[in-house]
């Protein structure tokens, strides 16, 4: 199927003396009624990529694709996309109606229809009661709503949402993601998020596209790409801390949840790599205790295990197992996130 | 209650000096002038309401207002959005380079109208080249208007900048992402938002041109009087105080009038859509 959206080697660099490229030769695909996400560190090129696609700004090289049709050089106006900002971007100066029903106006739509389509678009959120107020008289989490109902009720040929949970508190902001995930689904609509937050990343994404300096390093299914880092950047971004050198192997990572750490001298498992250490740190945790562990036979790698953490002090010596179908090979062994590459 | 006093009393000094250096003073020349009571000055009031010679100078001196307002807000307002979207490093130069005639003297300013709008000036010879015979724009309304919208324009720039630079662009940006052109994202979206500013700049301007002396003085001559000229004329010139309290009155009533009318609006468009 064609993609809704398609991005052919395209490079956003910001003017000046000294431009840098926020985005460089990018190659993207986004599927038809699939939800993608951009993810990546802040300065990744993530949303100088969503105001490309949105045509807030223009690539400086490179093409990008609307529905098949080069929309390179296209005003925003004429896209059809349904944006969503961080900053709600809510009119202030009209009621949450007037709101939802702006771009169905500027459509030329009759009267009945605009009013028949706004009122749907608040209902799908929820919000149908708030219809007559101003913006201002929400809450953060109601106004990020609306923005959606307004952003959905002109059928976009893709929905682009720019960190839009960002500025919400922590609970609502995990209630606001389910909320996105069930309108994107019941609308059917195509949808791409920029997030730096992975776990919202994983939550969301049928595709997961992971950014580092203009450059795109992985992509896939969040079910395949987090198991399988391609290089120490995503693994470092998901969350993998351990980077240990084993003898006679390359460059390999695995999750602290997955390091066992046996009493000194103790024997590992026959599919377990093993390395001796010594407790450097102990973290309180909540349910566990997080262990760092220096390996001077690792290449001085400090290890961070997941460990209930009993008995555990500073300075104790420990045998460390790491099991081999947990141990992901990495594509580099090269610079580490944030590094200049 | 008892934290109201000393909160109440800080606001003595300045009260003080506005009652006795302003109000006290304003009062005086406007309702009991020198040579006259409060009864001359109404009767004088009367009679500058009636004359038919003096009438025209009150719709001239409207006239002017409104249009230096206007010319002031259709040129003002654009300059002041593109300094509102440019680049921060470039906003603070380009607004330094709109404010800069409010550092120039005006009688400096005005003689500089003088040398252009003159017969053989820049416009006299441009006209002369081209035909048109002999163009004499000094001593018109028309040279009043120009002087007051360059005296006035840094003003309103600057009033629409504050409402302009306070709103998010992503506001539209949404609009546009909506499907508005950049003219109606324009007009239905930045231009009501910054409608604050924009009034408080046309405030501004009406009061500083009804207000204006020395421009119309130089540009219009005793032939295109306005109100102030009037004013003057009658202190320094007549010294008839009751009847320059009569004009004065006339010319505080106006702007009153007018920035009442600007408050109005303004309470209009931030409650409806």
């Amino acid at each position: 199927m064609e993609p809704v959206v398609r991005l052919d080697r395209v490079s956003h660099r910001f003017g000046g003396r000294d431009a840098v490229a926020a985005v460089s030769d990018l190659d993207l695909d986004v599927a038809r009624g699939r939800f993608t996400t951009l993810l990546g560190p802040s300065g990744c090129g993530k949303t100088t990529t969503l105001r490309m696609i949105a045509g807030f700004l223009r690539p400086t090289s490179g093409r990008i694709l609307l529905e098949g049709a080069d929309a390179t050089s296209t005003p925003p106006e004429k896209r059809n996309i349904g944006m969503v900002f961080q900053s709600y971007a809510l009119f202030p100066h009209m009621t949450i109606t007037d709101n939802v029903a702006f771009g169905l106006r500027t459509r030329r739509l009759p009267g009945d229809e605009v009013r028949r389509r706004a009122g749907e678009a608040l209902e799908l959120v929820g919000l149908s009661h708030a219809a007559g107020r101003k913006p201002g008289e929400l809450s953060g989490g109601q106004q990020q709503r609306v923005a959606l109902a307004r952003a959905v009720a002109i059928r976009p040929s893709v929905l682009l949402l720019d960190e839009p949970l960002s500025n919400l508190d922590a609970r609502l902001r995990v209630q606001m993601r389910r909320e996105l995930l069930r309108v994107q689904r019941e609308t059917g609509l195509t949808a791409v998020l920029v997030t730096h937050d992975q776990e919202e990343a994983l939550e969301l994404s049928d595709t997961m596209v992971i950014l580092n300096a203009g450059r795109l390093e992985q992509q896939g299914d969040p079910r395949e790409v987090f198991p399988r880092p391609a290089n120490r950047f995503v693994a470092e971004f998901l969350g993998y801390d351990n980077f240990p050198v084993l003898p006679g192997a390359g460059p390999v990572t695995i999750r602290p949840e997955h390091v066992r750490l046996l009493p000194a001298r103790a024997a590992e498992g026959a599919d377990e790599a093993g390395l001796d250490g010594t407790v450097t740190a102990v973290t309180f945790q909540g349910s566990h205790c997080l262990v760092e562990v220096d390996t001077p036979a690792g290449g001085d790698a400090t290890l961070r295990s997941v460990h209930p953490g009993d008995g555990l002090r500073p300075g104790d010596s420990v045998r460390v197992a790491l099991p081999r179908r947990h141990l992901v090979a990495l594509a580099d062994a090269a610079a580490p996130a944030g590094a200049d590459r | 209650m008892t934290r109201r006093g000393p909160m109440l009393a800080l606001l003595v000094p300045g009260l003080a000096v506005l009652v006795l250096a302003f109000l006290y003073p304003v009062a005086a020349t406007l309702l009991a002038p020198p040579d006259g009571d409060p009864a001359t000055v109404a009767r004088e009031t009367g009679a500058l309401l009636s004359d038919p010679y003096l009438l025209p100078v009150i719709a001239r001196t409207i006239r002017v207002a409104v249009l230096t307002t206007a010319i002031c807000l259709l040129l003002g307002f654009p300059v002041a959005y593109l300094i509102s979207r440019a680049p921060a490093r470039w906003a603070g130069r380009l607004l330094a380079l709109a404010v800069f005639p409010l550092m120039l003297n005006t009688v400096v300013r005005t003689y500089g109208w003088i040398v252009v709008l003159g017969g053989n000036g820049l416009v006299g010879q441009v006209g002369a080249a081209l035909g048109l015979g002999r163009v004499q724009l000094l001593y018109t309304e028309t040279a009043i208007v120009l002087g007051l919208v360059q005296l006035f324009l840094p003003l309103m720039i600057l009033s629409a900048y504050s409402s302009l630079a306070q709103q998010d662009p992503r506001l539209e940006e949404a609009a546009r992402g909506l499907g508005a052109s950049p003219g109606r994202a324009f007009r239905q979206v930045v231009f009501p938002l910054a409608l604050p500013g924009a009034l408080v700049g046309c405030t501004l301007v009406f009061a500083g041109a009804v207000t204006a002396f020395t421009t119309p003085q130089l540009l219009g001559g005793s032939r295109e009087r306005l109100l102030s000229t009037l004013l003057y004329s009658r202190v320094n010139v007549s010294l008839d105080w009751p009847a320059a309290s009569a004009v004065a009155l006339v010319m505080t009533v106006l702007v009153l009038a007018v920035s009442a009318l600007s408050g109005r609006l303004g309470k209009i468009g931030s409650t409806t859509s």
